[in-house]
This record gives C-alpha cells, structure tokens and sequence, in this order.
C-alpha cells in the first residue's frame, strides 16, 4: 500500500497553499525542524484576482545529495505571485535514499503555512499508485478509501478514470466524500474549505488485506 | 614377498560406490555484474560409475560415467533505478476546479523503481571419467592403499541455464512493473532494456556457477588431487593361526607387515606384504 501522510510528502504528494495576503514569504522543504530553512522566497504583491479565481504557480523540489536537503528549481527560487495566486509544492525525479519532508513557509519570522498543520484554503494531494483500502481520521471519525488495483479494469477504462481526479473537500472534520472509490493510477486532493490543524494520514483499514509493491 | 592380499574388480566397485555414496557438498558465493547483484550457492553429489582396473605396468583405475548431479541455487537482487530510465505518470496533466482556490492541476509523478530479488533454482547433471593411480601410505599403525587421482577438468555445459535465467528475470520483471499504474504500454520495452542489459552479462554469470561446482567437486574427497583418497587400510601387525589343526602349543602369533607394495594383476588389486 502506499504511504499517504500529508506530514511527511513524498514523491506521489504536492501541497498547495492559497495566497491571500501580501508579503514576502520564505520556505523550504525540510526534512527535520534542525534542518536550514530557506530554499527560495515567495513574493506576493498587487492581484486583482478574486479567491478561487487565482493562478496556480508550481514549486518543484529535488533532494541534494551534497547537501543533502530538497533545493527547488532554479527558476523557483523567487517566485512572484498576485494576491489570491497559489502555490503547489511537489517533486520531481527520485533520488535513491531521499527522505521524507514536509514544506514549511514563513514570513516575518512567523509561520505562515505548514504542510503537516492543513488550514484553510490548503490542499494536500496523493497520486496513488497500489490499491488496497485505506481509512484515515478526521476528528474522531474514520473515512475509507477504495482504491482498486488498475489491472482489474481494461487499459481504455482506467485511462479514463485517471484523467478524472478525486476532489475532496473538508469543512472542519467533515469531508465532502465519505467513502471513496478509485484506482491506482488516480490522484486524491483533499482541499481544506474551513479548518485548522488538519493532517491526512491513511493506514490500512481494518479488515482489509493490503495489496503489496 | 611373504603374504598376498587381493581385492577383485567388483571388490574395488563396492567399496568406491560407499565412497560415491557419501561424495556430496555444497558450497556459496556473491558477485555483481553490472547492476545485478548474484548470491549464488551450488550442492553437487556423485553417483554410480564403473570402476575397471588396468593391469600393471599401467597400474591405473578408471572411474567412468560417476554421475554428478545437483543444482545452483542463484538470488538475483538488482536495482530497476540503475537501468530503467526515469519516467514521470500520468502522460496528461489532470486539472480541478476548487471554488475557494481556483483551478488546480496536479503534478506528474516520477516513478520511483523498485529493486527486484528473485531466485532461481537451476538443475544440472553430467557424467565425469577420472583415472587414479595407486599409492601405499605408511598411516603408523596401519597400511593405506591410497588412490590418487589424476588431474581433470570435467567437461559440461551449463549453457542451457541462460534462457532458464532470462525468462525468470523477464517475468519477475514484468509482474514487478505490472503493478505500477499507467505504465502499461510501456512495459515491454522497459522489460526489454532490463533483458538487453542482463544478456551480455549472463555467459559470464553462469561462467561463476561452472567455477563453483569445479571448487565443490575438487573439494570432494575421491577427487581432490591435493589429498589422497585412502581406498583401503588394514592393521601393520596381523595375527596368524597355524593352517593345520592346532597342537599344544601352537599358539597365534603377531607378525608385523614391514613393506607393502600394490599393483594391479589380472584385474586385481594385489597387495603384497614382506613380514617382519
């Protein structure tokens, strides 16, 4: 099965943060609270956009083995936004042996969005790529997904359900879409409408047989 | 020479197929070639055979048609990141639209290949003809009539594992990406570079079992041309009983074996003795 835990991004995850206010932000991928913060800046100025009317703008990362943290693109080391743009954090080809990390952003030396504490206007996304059935929590409740192993259906059928991803959207404790069903190969985004503080982390649901990689 | 001993050839047979009998040993070892990581153990055993003697001057012991059977065992663990090139899913961007942030389109992935370990169970057999000569060992308290053999390089072809080897790659291979998703109709050509990389590799490969199953078949006693194989071995001092009906006093007397020679007469092994 696959590792979904919105505090510690892999490869199959991207985090995405909304844009409201003006400022200059600094982040970075880390992979420890010890680890050197700055990977590039995010300078949002001026936007006439309205919310959910903005632009997405992408960060990519790459783990450095010299250095042996995540470095972004060249070309996202600054990257200017509007107001109301967004930004999705994800990564690019694999290094043998890089770890997880969560992004973190501050301005003012404050933190202004955190990848392990989903607020509102946040998303977290997982591409999956091996079936079984996972739950997770919100609040004190437990919400399921199916995820179908892709060989069960034809290769037409589940191209079509991979271009369709699954939007669910989370209001407090409550998602949009209880129990979920979908196939390896589809990508999940759990968008945050009202929240603070929240975390996606999927285990095997119980009675399930997990299907191995 | 004072006294004889003989054993017929049938006699030399019984007692080199006990020695046949307990011929089996194995034995391990690792390398790499390329990106593939091979543990590899072998386990021989030897079996049947006809032994004929040569008369002397040859004085010799042909062995012939020992049956030498077992198998190697191979692990093969090796790296798909180290072959496959780097290849990012879905082939399509997939966008939503978010009310309260605006349309969102999800990044592609880069597969993140998995090293495969697999093993294979090889079975090999092939007869082997050695020729030994004889030798007596003075072993202390007792004679030994050692066999050394002469040096052999068995002749077989393992040859016929190569297919056995690529065929068991190509579908742990393919079982292995099956599982990933929308890679499908890429995954005869990423099988095909896998198996592109393995053949060069594998005559060399299979060239590591021959070395083994030599190292394990020198290894065996019968045929360690280091270390004679002691055939048989009898006490220095024998007890001998008069021949006719024994009067007052003709009790047994110990006589000691001072010299030892061995031949080969009449399809015989002759041993003979002068008494000391």
């Amino acid at each position: 099965m696959d590792f979904v835990n919105s505090k510690h991004l892999t490869l199959q995850d991207g985090y995405l943060h909304l844009f409201q206010e003006e400022g200059v932000y600094i982040y970075g991928a880390q992979v420890t609270e010890q680890g050197p913060m700055e990977a590039g800046r995010i300078i949002v100025e001026g936007g006439k956009s309205a919310i959910g009317k903005g632009q997405q703008q992408d960060i990519v990362f790459h783990w450095d083995v010299s250095s042996q943290r995540y470095l972004p693109r060249p070309q996202d080391t600054e990257k200017k936004l509007g107001r109301n743009d967004f930004v999705l954090f994800h990564f690019e080809a694999p290094i043998p042996g890089q770890p997880p990390c969560y992004i973190l952003g501050r301005i003012d030396k404050k933190v202004a969005f955190d990848s392990r504490s989903l607020g509102s206007h946040d998303a977290f996304s997982h591409f999956f790529m091996s079936g079984g059935e996972y739950a997770y929590r919100l609040g004190k409740k437990e919400f399921r997904l199916n995820v179908s192993d892709h060989r069960e259906l034809s290769l037409e059928q589940h191209t079509k359900m991979a271009q369709e991803p699954v939007l669910i959207v989370i209001n407090g404790s409550d998602p949009s879409v209880k129990n979920a069903k979908l196939v390896a190969g589809q990508t999940v985004i759990w968008a945050v409408g009202e929240g603070q503080g929240l975390s996606i982390e999927a285990y095997p649901a119980k009675g399930s047989s997990p299907s191995s990689r | 020479m004072d006294t004889t001993l003989a054993v017929s050839e049938p006699g030399v047979n019984v007692v080199l197929q006990k020695a046949l009998a307990l011929a089996h040993a194995s034995k391990s070892a690792s390398a790499s070639w390329g990106p593939f990581e091979v543990g590899y153990s072998a386990s021989v055993a030897l079996s049947g055979g006809t032994a004929t003697l040569q008369n002397a001057p040859a004085n010799k012991l042909d062995l012939q048609g020992i049956h030498v059977a077992g198998s190697v065992s191979a692990y093969f663990t090796f790296d798909l990141g180290k072959i496959l090139p780097t290849i990012c899913i879905p082939p399509f961007q997939v966008c939503v639209s978010i009310p309260f942030i605006g349309t969102v389109c999800t990044p592609q992935v880069c597969i993140h290949w998995p090293s495969v370990t697999m093993g294979v169970n090889l079975p090999f057999a092939f007869n082997l003809d050695v020729s030994f000569g004889f030798r007596v060992d003075d072993l202390g308290s007792q004679w030994g009539i050692d066999l050394l053999i002469d040096p052999f390089s068995p002749r077989f072809d393992l040859s016929p594992m190569g297919p056995v080897i690529i065929a068991a790659i190509q579908a742990q291979v393919s079982a292995t990406l099956g599982t990933i998703p929308l890679i499908g109709g890429l995954i005869a050509g990423l099988v095909n570079t896998v198996i592109g990389t393995l053949t060069p590799l594998v005559s060399g490969i299979i060239a590591a079992f021959g070395d083994l199953i030599n190292l394990i078949l020198s290894l065996l006693d019968l045929l360690n041309v280091s270390i004679p194989f002691t055939l048989l071995k009898f006490d220095k001092t024998q007890t001998f009983l008069p021949a006719n009906v024994p009067l007052m006093g003709d009790a047994p007397v110990n006589m000691t074996l001072a010299v030892l020679q061995a031949q080969v007469l009449d399809r015989e092994l002759v041993a003979e003795a002068s008494l000391a």
